[in-house]
């Protein structure tokens, strides 16, 4: 069962053709609310916001920026998928957070600016475990936790121009068996670094109870759920001005550019589908 | 440009009725007796379409010997295990691609066993023409290999 689909934002998916820059980025459908100063927007806005998909990115420039989906209710089981792009010159950041009623942390998600730097996972009670990640790229990150006191994360980015890399999975085990989700959060969370010139950015999270979520087609600039041709056709079209409305940084930098129509190229000669 | 002796009939009838709704995939073969054959993908534009590809499926008695780009950038490759190729043109980058017919790909194959080839041997399984409206199916004919 899906528990949300927060987009970000849920209201870049009302206006994705022909109408580009006549609505706002929203992060309304976070009932739990900003705290700090997340901003949403978009690439083509005078101060641009990174995104992964859609038009609408979530920029965090500072620490205690984020969002809260308070859907979640006591859940014993829960699974949650997101982007996140590492826009650190040094120092840390808490990307995604997931807390019980007493707001006692469960999950909790960091990445750690290095070369190259790790994110690391974190459950009450184990020890965490991290995953070498790149500084100034987009990651998905899937994590499946349950009450039981076990994590699973599974993250995989910073593509390149061509065939993405292996996904990277660890386990987290032996945590403290009984705890719930009741809230979680997304953005710069917590911790003490320096954001890049692009800070902090997540985009396209979705949390369900059990059902595995799985990634968006990476290199799908037009958003028809593939990689042909045509996604090259968008990414000349955003680079005109008119945003893509699928993925169109096929390597994942951050940067909608030329070098991302000669990664789809790249894709399509190697008969790659959506990965 | 067409620097085949043989083409199809169906190619020929084709090159008559270049609509301007979409671009055209064409698929040449040089009709050669025997077991191998050259096949050459070509393309002409509609004033639209700045990015185009084709993905052509070939008969599993024939066997995928070699592709190469008559136009450099353009993407020529056989699908593996798919008994498919593809064919995507360079990019217009922004610009439409020529009207004018232009092989971009030449692929060879050879009939599994050094058999004589016969039969149908090409079907276009997919196209996409892409411009600044949207994406369609472009126009394509595939051949039977064994015709000159």
């Amino acid at each position: 069962m899906k528990i949300k689909n927060l987009a970000l934002a849920t209201a870049a998916l009302l206006g994705l053709v022909g109408a580009p820059a006549t609505f706002a980025c929203s992060i309304a459908a976070w009932n739990g609310g900003p705290m700090g100063s997340p901003a949403p927007g978009r690439p083509s806005d005078p101060s641009p916001v990174a995104r992964y998909s859609g038009q609408c990115g979530l920029r965090a420039a500072t620490s205690g920026s984020f969002v809260t989906d308070n859907t979640p209710t006591a859940e014993a089981t829960f699974r949650a998928r997101f982007y996140v792009y590492t826009g650190l010159t040094s120092g840390q950041a808490v990307v995604y957070r997931a807390r019980n009623a007493a707001n006692v942390d469960q999950i909790t998600v960091t990445y750690n600016q290095g070369s190259p730097g790790t994110f690391s996972f974190a459950i009450p009670g184990a020890t965490a475990q991290t995953i070498p990640a790149n500084t100034n790229a987009w990651y998905a990150i899937e994590l499946n936790w349950a009450a039981a006191g076990t994590l699973t994360a599974t993250v995989r980015g910073a593509s390149g121009q061509g065939a993405a890399p292996a996904e990277s999975v660890v386990n987290v085990t032996g945590g403290t068996s009984g705890g719930a989700i009741d809230t979680a959060q997304l953005g710069w969370v917590a911790g003490t670094g320096v954001a890049s010139a692009r800070g902090i950015v997540a985009d396209a999270y979705e949390s369900r109870r059990s059902t595995a979520i799985g990634r968006l087609c990476r290199a799908d600039a037009n958003g028809s759920n593939s990689v042909t041709a045509g996604d090259r056709t968008a990414i000349t079209l955003e680079l005109g001005g008119t945003l893509a409305a699928g993925q169109p940084d096929c390597n994942e930098d951050g940067n909608v550019s030329a070098g991302d129509r000669t990664c789809v190229t790249n894709l399509l000669a190697a008969g790659a589908t959506c990965n | 440009m067409k620097t085949f002796t043989f083409v199809s009939v169906a190619a020929i009838l084709a090159a008559f009725s270049v609509s301007a709704s979409a671009g055209q995939f064409e698929v040449w073969s040089d009709g050669a007796k025997g077991a191998n054959r050259t096949v050459i993908v070509s393309f002409a534009g509609d004033g639209h379409t700045q990015d185009a590809q084709a993905d052509i499926a070939f008969d599993p008695g024939l066997e995928f010997v070699t592709a190469n780009a008559k136009v450099a950038g353009s993407v020529c490759a056989e699908l593996k295990g798919k008994n498919m190729v593809r064919v995507v043109p360079p990019s217009g980058a922004g610009s439409a691609l020529s009207s004018k017919q232009i092989d971009y790909c030449a692929f060879s194959f050879r009939s599994r066993g050094g058999k004589a080839v016969a039969g149908t041997g090409l079907t276009v399984s997919f196209t996409e023409c892409a411009g600044v409206s949207g994406s369609s199916n472009c126009e394509s004919n595939a051949i039977d290999v064994s015709e000159k």
